[in-house]
């Protein structure tokens, strides 16, 4: 039978193109009993639709940003925090440990069913004028998405968090209306960010998970047999994500650094005690964050 | 192609409009969506000049583009609904108007049911998708969403900080005043043939 | 096949537009048997608005009510004419012109048309011009909006192709100055024909005159620009910008205009505003029913099939965008077609993904005055009172010249190519 997968990433995104070969060996493995379809870019709706057709049974599958879930529950803002993990790999494998557990066991309250948990390009800082330290990010602009996770950050840096839709991001972006913007390296070399840019902080501060569901409703639906097949061939999926955004990061690095534009690689010590009481403040918003917290640092070497 | 006078086209409502309590509703109930269309459009400029300012100033509204954008859909909607009162939606205009006079009544009577049909199933969908018998029969409405799937009384917006109830209570609010207006329109047509009958 | 038929039916029988869209999509929900989407189609079609870019329609609508009211169309056309020697069909050329500079400020047709509209058509049609050649220059100079950057569409693709943005801007640059060009032949060609009016002739004293009327009235634009370049605001909140600029000066510089003026305004800006939004989301939640349906891929599928030639794939598919765009508008329709044909005409095709983007967009554009479903079309017709059966039909050698254009870079490339290569 046809299934649905939808997702608003567009198909040049790494999310889609697993996606696309997901669907591929999932279509031979059960002999063209689960015909998955793709609609990227948002085809059949934004983020909030796609969840609210998921929930009705209308959609089958999706790569879910955290955007609409830390919506709902300070739980899944959580994974979103700055200074968690350094890099694609160690976020790897903190996306496979306890807290995405219990994370998951949260799902069906969405009436979702989770099937594994990948990510995008770790989120750096793209500024219109150079800053040498974090004191100076004070009163800037910074376009950031509209949930809670990364308004507190620059909250809490003193600068202004100014939400906009990505179309808009460019022009206000060029015209000085934002100073700044909260993105991966993979967007800042895509859509041509760098430049306007009189700098890029490789600051590495925070992963972009992502979720990866199907509807619970049509879940219960699926033959066991094909289930288990699915289920796999997600696993096997997410799992190849992370793994070639650890090596796409390096290669956008290096486009960006042969770009003009000053990369300047900045630590969690440069934006001083604002990332620790960012940890501080969730630690209230969130009964997992603090374990969360020992778990990166488990999987992070002491320096 | 036109702006019409009536749900099917131009120069088919002939004569003055009788004043009934269902014309005379209708005429009101347009009135009221006009202003609140009017008003509407005037909180989203001022949202938005206010937000140009104080961005300005170093302190944007953060909540701003998602409130504009919102009242922008309920602006959208009840404007629909007086538009459809007062025959402003664009529609072609070829065929009913190169019909012969005897034909053009029953044409706009039937153009008037399928448009009553669409809002009374609009109307229903409305009262599926917000299903309030079972949500607030329910123990809570966690529990509602839990065991319907349907989650409608969670979904919050983005940076108002508002159920996104509030904003899509336009729907069933125009799907309502369209089957009023539809009506409305309907009455307006069969009197009109009677009177060509009679005539 | 039914859908289509019940679709042409309602259509003739005189249903709105924007019903007969929404009431084809549940009857093809009814039709397909997934009758689960009946759950989110209410939802769906207030989603289709819910989108910042939009935003931009009510307030360009507002903002020409506000220059309306306050006289100020009037002195920045006075102007436009005090600038141009005597000439045959000057004031047509004004307004292709006006529209040009507008065009650099707007992203959007219908902004641009809502404006113009009101500026140029009275104008021309006291200086002796046909209310509707008027109507039908004034719409085809909106279609400049989004080919002269800034472009709502060009963004819109960008982001969905992944593309840059920037790129996608310049290389809109030359095709739009070949629109604009082909365009002022077609109006020489017209003032011949139907014996367009010459410009009057004008004294020093009077030209001089007309230039400080309209100091004011040129901050309007002025201000868009300044707001936009100055990192102010954004294109959408610019004509809020502008707007409370030009009830000031209608209030206090022109006095055209009180305070009660401006609550009609807001009325029938609402009113203007509603109809097309409407539209907008009818054709929203009409696309994304054919979507799940995918419907698109299945085209996409059998396009593919029929050739291997790049150039006669761009061919076909600008036939069928021609198609595509009288049914819908732009932005749904590229929200629908990019991620179905890109990965074809790049993949399949080796098509330069931003070559692929100007063709699409142009073309699209090009529905936005096309019946049955323009909207550009349709808000030109409303404001000037002209019937857009006859708008349709006067438009038609602007659309054949444009087409004509998208032809020569359809086999040229390096007409949208070689600009973005050489800066
Ligand atoms: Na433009
Ligand atoms: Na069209």
């Amino acid at each position: 039978a046809d299934y649905r997968m939808s997702m608003i990433v567009p198909p040049s995104h790494q999310w889609a193109k697993s996606a696309t070969e997901m669907a591929g060996r999932i279509k031979d493995r059960t002999e063209g009993r689960v015909n998955i379809l793709l609609f990227p870019s948002g085809q059949l709706g934004p983020e909030a639709q796609i969840l609210q057709q998921m929930q009705t049974g209308a959609l089958d599958f999706a790569f879910l940003t955290m955007g609409e879930l830390a919506n709902r529950d300070n739980d899944f803002g959580i994974l979103a925090a700055p200074y968690l993990v350094p890099d694609i790999p160690t976020a790897g494998r903190l996306l496979e440990g306890q807290t995405t557990a219990a994370l998951d066991e949260k799902l069906p309250a969405f009436g979702l069913k989770g099937l594994g948990w990948a990510l995008s390009g770790m989120r750096q800082v793209v500024l219109r004028d150079k800053v040498g330290t974090a004191a100076e990010l004070s009163g800037k602009k910074i376009r950031t998405l509209p949930y809670a996770p990364e308004l507190a950050l620059w909250t809490g840096l003193k600068a202004v968090p100014t939400p906009m839709p990505l179309p808009a991001v460019y022009d206000a972006f060029a015209t000085g209306q934002i100073d700044g913007m909260q993105i991966d390296l993979e967007g800042t070399w895509n859509s041509n960010y760098y430049a306007n840019a009189g700098m890029i902080l490789n600051s590495d501060h925070g992963m972009f998970p992502m979720l990866a569901a199907a509807s619970g409703r049509k879940w219960a639906q699926i033959a066991p047999g094909d289930q288990a097949i699915i289920a796999e061939e997600f696993a096997a999926e997410t799992a190849h994500i992370v793994e070639a955004y650890a090596g796409l990061e390096q290669e956008f690095l290096a486009h960006l650094q042969g770009t003009g534009v000053p990369v300047v690689k900045v630590n969690r010590a440069w934006f001083g005690p604002a990332i620790e009481a960012y940890h501080d403040q969730w630690k209230a918003k969130s009964p997992l964050f603090e374990g969360l917290l020992q778990e990166a640092a488990s999987l992070t070497p002491q320096d | 192609m036109n702006e019409t006078n009536s749900l099917a086209a131009p120069g088919l409502r002939a004569g003055p409009v009788p004043a009934t309590t269902l014309a005379r509703l209708d005429r009101r109930l347009a009135l009221v969506e006009e202003q609140a269309t009017a008003f509407l459009i005037a909180a989203i400029f001022a949202i938005l000049a206010v937000n140009v300012a104080l961005r300005a100033l170093g302190a944007p509204l953060i909540w701003a583009d998602e409130a504009a954008v919102l009242l922008m859909a309920c602006a959208a909607f009840l404007g629909a609904a007086a538009a459809l009162a007062r025959g402003q939606h664009m529609a072609v205009t070829l065929l009913p108007g190169a019909l012969p006079a005897p034909l053009r009544a029953p044409l706009a009577i039937c153009v008037d049911l399928v448009v009553l049909g669409f809002f009374v199933t609009l109307a229903w969908l409305c009262w599926r998708w917000f299903d309030p018998v079972r949500a607030f029969g329910a123990q809570s409405l966690q529990a509602y969403s839990l065991e319907s799937y349907n989650f409608i009384y969670q979904e919050r917006t983005l940076t108002l900080g508002l159920s996104k109830l509030w904003f899509w209570m336009v729907m069933p609010v125009f799907a309502l005043l369209s089957c009023v207006h539809a009506l409305a329109a309907l009455k307006r047509d069969i009197r009109r043939l009677r009177e060509g009958d009679a005539r | 096949m039914t859908v289509g038929l019940s679709f042409l039916g309602l259509l003739l029988a005189g249903l709105p537009i924007s019903l007969a869209l929404a009431a084809v999509a549940l009857i093809y929900i009814a039709v397909s048997g997934n009758l689960v989407l009946l759950q989110s189609y209410p939802q769906q079609m207030f989603g289709g608005l819910e989108n910042y870019g939009m935003l931009a329609l009510p307030l360009f609508i507002l903002l020409g009510e506000f220059m309306n009211a306050g006289g100020i169309g009037r002195r920045l056309m006075a102007l436009a004419l005090a600038a141009l020697p005597q000439l045959r069909g000057g004031l047509a050329y004004v307004n292709l012109g006006a529209n040009m500079m507008m065009a650099s400020i707007l992203g959007s047709t219908v902004a641009q048309i809502t404006i113009m509209a009101r500026l140029a058509v009275p104008e021309m049609e006291k200086a002796g011009y046909p209310r509707d050649v008027s109507a039908a220059i004034t719409a085809a100079g909106g279609l400049l909006a989004p080919i002269i950057p800034p472009s709502m569409l060009f963004i819109i693709y960008g982001v969905i192709a992944q593309v840059p943005i920037g790129e996608m801007f310049v290389a809109g640059i030359l095709p739009g100055v070949l629109i604009f060009l082909g365009f002022c032949g077609l109006i020489g060609w017209m003032a011949q024909r139907r014996d367009f009016p010459r410009t009057p002739r004008m004294t020093r004293a009077e030209r001089l005159r007309a230039v400080v009327e309209a100091l004011p009235a040129a901050l309007i634009p002025l201000s868009i620009i300044v707001s936009i370049l100055g990192g102010f605001a954004t294109p959408t909140e610019s004509a809020v910008v502008a707007s409370l600029l030009a009830i000031l000066i209608g209030l206090f510089v022109y006095r055209e205009m009180t305070v009660a003026d401006i609550w009609p305004a807001l009325v029938s800006a609402g009113r203007g505003a509603a109809v097309v939004l409407f539209l907008i989301a009818s054709a929203q939640v009409f696309a994304w029913v054919i979507t799940f349906a995918n419907v698109p891929a299945a085209v996409a599928a059998w396009l593919s099939g029929l050739t291997d030639s790049p150039v006669l794939f761009l061919l076909l598919l600008n036939l069928l965008l021609l198609g595509v765009g009288m049914v819908m508008d732009p932005i749904p329709a590229i929200i629908l077609i990019v991620p179905v044909f890109l990965p074809v005409a790049t993949g399949v095709y080796g098509l330069d993904p931003i070559h692929f983007g100007i063709v699409l967009c142009l073309n699209l554009t090009l529905g936005l005055v096309t019946p049955p479903v323009g909207t550009g079309l349709f808000t030109a017709s409303l404001l000037t009172r002209v019937r857009a059966e006859r708008l349709a039909a006067l438009l038609v050698p602007f659309l054949a010249v444009a087409f004509l254009v998208i032809l020569l870079i359809i086999v040229w490339p390096e007409i949208t190519l070689a600009l973005a290569r050489w800066l």
